[in-house]
Formats: C-alpha cells, sequence, structure tokens
C-alpha cells in the first residue's frame, strides 16, 4: 500500500501532468538578464542619461543578447561583449538625440503631453541640479570623447580595458583622456558662466 | 591631466553612484518578455502595410490634385490669353438651356440695382457663355467699324451682360432694338450666328476702350456699398468720354442708382436725358415710365 505522496509523486511524474519544463535558452536568458542588468543600466545611466530612456536603452541592449543568445552563451565572460553593445547603443541614442528633442516639442504641444507618467522617481532625480548640469555637460562632448570620459573617470576601467572595448589603441585613450577632461572642464565652467547670467 | 573642479567632482561621484529606479529590472524584463514576436510581429507588419498604403495613397492623391490645378490653371490661362473661354468657369456656370431666357434685372425704383456677380451668365448662340462680348458688339457708337478693339484684361465676367455679338441688330444700328438686346442679350434664333471671337491681343496694347471698360467696371465696383460715389463716377466718365462705347451702359446705370436712391426728379430728368440720347434703346418702355411718360407699347 502506498501512501498519498508516493502516489501524487507517480501521478505528476506521468507526461501528461509534468508542468511544461522552461527552455533552456530561456533560462540561460533571465540568468543573464538578471547578472548583468544592474551594471548595465549603471554604465547607461553614467552617460548623463534619464531613467526612463536609460531604461529603454537596457531593454534593447538586451534585446540584442536575446536575439544572438546562441553566441552570446559562449562568451567567457560576456560582460565586455555587453558593455560594447551598450556602448553602441548609447553612441546611437545621442546620434538621435536632436530628433528626438523636436519629437518632444511636438508631444509637448499636444493632448499626450498633458498625460500622467511614471516618471515622478525620474522628476526627482532630475531635479537635482549636479546630475541634471552633468547630463547637459556630456550631451554637447563629442562621441569620442563623452565614451572615454564615462569609461575611465566614472565607470573606472583602465585605459587597456577601455582601449579594447572602444577598438581604439592605447595611446589614442590616453589623449582623448586628456582631452576629455579638458573638455568636461570647459564647458562645466561654460555651464556655470550660463547659471550665474542667466 | 586636468584637475575636475570640486563641484565637478561632486558630481561625478553622484553619477558613479548612480542607481537605477526602484523596479526597474521587473519592468525592462517585462517589456522584453511581452515584445511581439514571430506570427505577432508579421500580424504587426501586415497590419500596418494597408495603412501605410492607403497614407501614401491620399498623398499621392493629393499630390496629383494640386499638379492638376496648377497645370489646368495654366493652361485656362493660355486658353484665356488666346482669346478662348476658360474651360472650368464655362463648365461650372452652364446652367441654362439652349433658348431659355436669362434673368432681366429689374429696373425698378423700389429696388437697389444689383451687383453684377447676382447676375446670370449671359448665352451664345450655342448656348455657352459669351466672355468676350463688349467689345464685339459695340460698334454701335462707332457704324461701320470693325469691332477691333482689344479685350479688356481682367474685367470681362461683369460686362457681360452689354451687348453679345456682333450681328445684333442694334448695335449696328440696321433694326430696332428688342427687349433683350442691352440688359438681357440673349439672341433669338432667328438672329442666331456663330460666335464671333476676337483675336488674341496683347496685354500692353491697351486701346481707349480698354481704359473706358476700366473706368467703368471702377465705377460699378462702388454700386452696392457706396452708390453715390459710384454715380459720380459715372458721371466723371460720361464727362470724360462723352463718345463712349458704354455710354448707353453708364446713362442705365445712373438712372438705376438714382431710383433706387429715391431721388425721383433727378432720375426722371436722367430718364429723359436717356430717351434723348437712346432712342433705340431695349429699355425704352422702362424709361418712358420713369420719365412719366406715356408708352406707346403698352
Amino acid at each position: 500500500m502506498t501512501s498519498f505522496a508516493e502516489h501524487a509523486a507517480q501521478v505528476l511524474q506521468e507526461p501528461g501532468c509534468a508542468p511544461p519544463a522552461r527552455p533552456a535558452t530561456e533560462v540561460w536568458f533571465r540568468h543573464f538578464y538578471q547578472s548583468h542588468f544592474l551594471e548595465t543600466i549603471r554604465l547607461i545611466l553614467r552617460f548623463g542619461i534619464s531613467h526612463h530612456d536609460a531604461e529603454d536603452l537596457a531593454q534593447r541592449v538586451f534585446m540584442v543578447a536575446h536575439r544572438r543568445r546562441d553566441e552570446v552563451a559562449t562568451f567567457e565572460p560576456p560582460g565586455p561583449w555587453l558593455r560594447g553593445v551598450t556602448i553602441r547603443i548609447v553612441r546611437e541614442h545621442f546620434r538621435w538625440r536632436r530628433v528626438r528633442d523636436a519629437a518632444r516639442w511636438v508631444l509637448e504641444y499636444t493632448w499626450l503631453g498633458y498625460d500622467e507618467d511614471e516618471l515622478s522617481p525620474e522628476r526627482i532625480a532630475s531635479a537635482d541640479e549636479s546630475l541634471n548640469r552633468i547630463g547637459k555637460v556630456l550631451a554637447r562632448m563629442s562621441n569620442k570623447l563623452r565614451e572615454t570620459l564615462v569609461l575611465l573617470e566614472l565607470e573606472g576601467m583602465t585605459p587597456r580595458e577601455a582601449a579594447e572595448l572602444l577598438k581604439v589603441p592605447h595611446n589614442t585613450l590616453r589623449s582623448r583622456r586628456a582631452l576629455a577632461r579638458e573638455e568636461f572642464m570647459r564647458l562645466w565652467e561654460q555651464q556655470e558662466w550660463g547659471h550665474g547670467h542667466d | 591631466m586636468i584637475e575636475f573642479s570640486p563641484d565637478a567632482e561632486r558630481a561625478c561621484d553622484q553619477l558613479r553612484g548612480i542607481m537605477p529606479r526602484p523596479g526597474a529590472e521587473t519592468r525592462v524584463f517585462r517589456r522584453i518578455a511581452n515584445r511581439p514576436q514571430g506570427r505577432q510581429l508579421w500580424a504587426l507588419r501586415i497590419a500596418v502595410v494597408p495603412i501605410v498604403l492607403v497614407m501614401a495613397g491620399s498623398l499621392a492623391y493629393g499630390f496629383v490634385g494640386i499638379a492638376k490645378q496648377v497645370l489646368v490653371g495654366r493652361h485656362e490661362d493660355n486658353r484665356e490669353s488666346q482669346g478662348a473661354e476658360p474651360l472650368n468657369h464655362a463648365r461650372s456656370k452652364r446652367k441654362f438651356t439652349r433658348g431659355q431666357q436669362p434673368w432681366t434685372p429689374p429696373l425698378d425704383s423700389s429696388q437697389p440695382p444689383v451687383r453684377d456677380a447676382e447676375k446670370p451668365p449671359v448665352l451664345n448662340e450655342s448656348g455657352s457663355e459669351s466672355q468676350w462680348v463688349v467689345s464685339v458688339g459695340l460698334p454701335a457708337t462707332k457704324p461701320g467699324t470693325t469691332p477691333d478693339h482689344p479685350r479688356p484684361q481682367g474685367q470681362v465676367p461683369s460686362t457681360s451682360n452689354t451687348v453679345s455679338t456682333s450681328d445684333n441688330p442694334r448695335s449696328q444700328g440696321l433694326a430696332p432694338s428688342t427687349p433683350h438686346d442691352h440688359m438681357s442679350p440673349a439672341p433669338s434664333a432667328a438672329s442666331a450666328s456663330p460666335l464671333v471671337r476676337e483675336k488674341p491681343r496683347a496685354a500692353s496694347n491697351a486701346s481707349q476702350l480698354d481704359l473706358e471698360v476700366a473706368d467703368y467696371q471702377a465705377a460699378l465696383a462702388f454700386s452696392h456699398q457706396d452708390p453715390q460715389a459710384a454715380l459720380n463716377r459715372l458721371r466723371v466718365h460720361r464727362r470724360k468720354w462723352p463718345t463712349s462705347a458704354l455710354l448707353h451702359e453708364v446713362d442705365l446705370r445712373i438712372v438705376q442708382i438714382l431710383s433706387a436712391q429715391g431721388q425721383k426728379s433727378e432720375a426722371q430728368a436722367e430718364a429723359r436725358k436717356f430717351l434723348e440720347r437712346h432712342p433705340d434703346s431695349a429699355r425704352l418702355p422702362e424709361m418712358r415710365r420713369l420719365a412719366g411718360q406715356a408708352t406707346s407699347d403698352e
């Protein structure tokens, strides 16, 4: 005589009653996403991008990873590849910034502009003067200098890692670093001057 | 290496320690998991295709319509400059059938003079509008001359109620005028003849008739809103061109305006002058009635 627990275990092991197993790729992607989401979105945010846009960009990064999951699963570790994808997507984001600004201007003058969104934390964050200001300064920098500054000064990567990631020679990156700091301070002071005279 | 200022360094520190919004990880993953894929994506694309096609078709239709209007407008301008009737204009105004009597404006003092825009179009023998009527049928004051005046530029439609064709009996002084001679100049079938169209003229070749017509038109422009100004201009016209080709029209308009304004004595005086100057006018019965004389027709 078998107990009820044994009987239930036998029933659940039958093919028709077993819960459908998740595909291995889905399990892998979920794990990959949980492991790398935070560092990816923080890297995006360090470019001075708003939280709302950062979530969009993070989604695009992980959609690329999902599309190429078979290939990405073989990378060991996948972090550098993911950072490269992130850098390219952020570069694309800044490239289309003017178009988005124009579209946002149109949106603000339509009924959509009155719609309440979930951006209250973002608005709190953007109310922070320093973050807002550094975001504007980074947005005014060129792609090369901005990426160099963010990766080396904010992300804390070594010059060698950053050079490999950006696919530029080590010395080029060093000169870019000096230029980036100079440009950053110039724009920062320029904006400070503008703030004082507004 | 350039050093950052303290406030810039502080801002960089904030950026180094920045964290995503709470719940961002779940939110983004849900968006990735719920994105359309496979069949859904194709269904979305297929649903978008007809919308895009309809929008493209509408745009193309709009552009073709605009191009057509521009091209047809140019074509009509060319036709007008060559003395032909404008196509759309004639088509849109073709409301009278052949042989139908057009409407005659009243010459009653109780009713104001009617603006030219409210008058019906004048029909020629073929039932279509006769646009270039002034220069064709006006040699009544200049008998023996051919209608060789250039067509007035841009002022033709409002003069279309004057005289229509060159075979008009009154205009040639050959026969007494009919009631449809001047203000209602639809010719009868007996006097039907092919429409005489003048040859195209250069815009710079302005003749006296052009000036007369222009002056008459300018006076008529005042007739509805400022009848007194119109009256003054018509009188000036009469003094300026005593042998004006539009003298009959000018006199008639003066009587009309005076009647409409209720200036009975002046209207009667003008009507008497009209009877003396235009003894063969189609408006004789009405003028006689206005002048206080008995009409032989009645």
